[in-house]
């Protein structure tokens, strides 16, 4: 499996790592406890194209979000995590 | 008592040759890390380059400065700035970086490792899995990557065959020993010219 980083090109798995799915998102502070459990603890596991997070800590130490189909093991699109992550801020 | 630091160097011998191939310690070099903070990276490219020259490259590669000021992208949104051992890198830096990015001595904390001679790229595309071809790994490219399993700065430097591996110091003795091997190894008759 190779990723195309968009920082270094595209570079093979073991420069990688899996860093779990990117479509959760953190509830409001008063959100019930049920809402917490589900973002601590459930993860939903579709058949299809997914979003997940990869760190690059063998090149560019960047995380990054990997749209990959689950089923086919296609990677659709590969991005940098900063705009797509709850803790969103930008750079430049 | 403890027995007191002695300065070592970070391998032994500081230079080997295999089969015509030069593996040696580069003399060590005084690093900064620069860390732009949020939206000042425009400015900090200007003050640069009106003391030194140079901007901050945007790709992964090494841009040549005044002084001997050499800047290298070191990871996503983070710069090395080298100078020869003796410039006070640091303290030209401090003032003007003051308010625009996070600045850390790494001096010593990384050792460059030498590879020169012919078949130097066929010796070293048995450890790292970037492409070495000169049309896309040319003089100036730098390229963060494994050799083997250790994470290394590659480099290829203008002006000189070869390349650099720039290492962290504590895995410059594994490093050594990996590259040593595949030196000894030969050059695969696949690659000879």
């Amino acid at each position: 499996m190779r990723l195309n980083c968009p920082h270094c090109g595209e570079r093979s798995l073991e420069e990688f790592t899996y860093r779990g799915d990117a479509t959760v998102r953190r509830p409001a502070l008063d959100a019930p406890a049920e809402s917490w459990v589900d973002y601590v603890y459930l993860r939903e596991n579709p058949a299809g194209r997914h979003e997940e997070y990869w760190y690059h800590g063998a090149g560019c130490r960047a995380w990054l979000v990997v749209e990959r189909d689950t089923t086919t093991h296609m990677v659709h699109g590969v991005r940098p995590a900063g705009a797509a992550s709850e803790n969103a801020r930008s750079e430049s | 008592m403890p027995d007191p630091l002695l300065p070592q160097p970070a391998v032994q011998p500081p230079s080997i040759t295999v089969n015509g191939l030069t593996l040696a310690l580069a003399p060590t070099r005084e690093t900064v890390s620069i860390g732009p903070f949020a939206k000042c990276l425009p400015d900090l490219d200007a003050a640069l380059a009106s003391t030194f020259g140079v901007t901050l490259p945007a790709d992964f590669s090494t841009a040549s400065g005044q002084d001997g000021l050499q800047l290298t992208k070191a990871a996503h949104h983070q710069w090395f700035a080298h100078a020869p051992a003796g410039a006070g890198l640091m303290a030209r830096l401090a003032p003007l970086c003051a308010g625009l990015a996070a600045l850390t001595n790494q001096t010593d904390s990384r050792v460059t490792l030498c590879l020169r001679g012919t078949g130097a790229d066929a010796v070293a595309a048995k450890l790292v899995p970037v492409d070495l071809a000169p049309h896309h790994f040319g003089p100036g490219h730098t390229a963060l990557t494994l050799a083997g399993h250790i994470p290394v700065i590659l480099s290829r430097p203008d002006g000189t065959s070869g390349l650099d591996f720039t290492v962290f110091r504590s895995f410059a003795r594994s490093l050594h020993h990996d590259i040593h091997v595949a030196m000894k190894g030969g050059i695969p008759h696949s690659e000879r010219v």
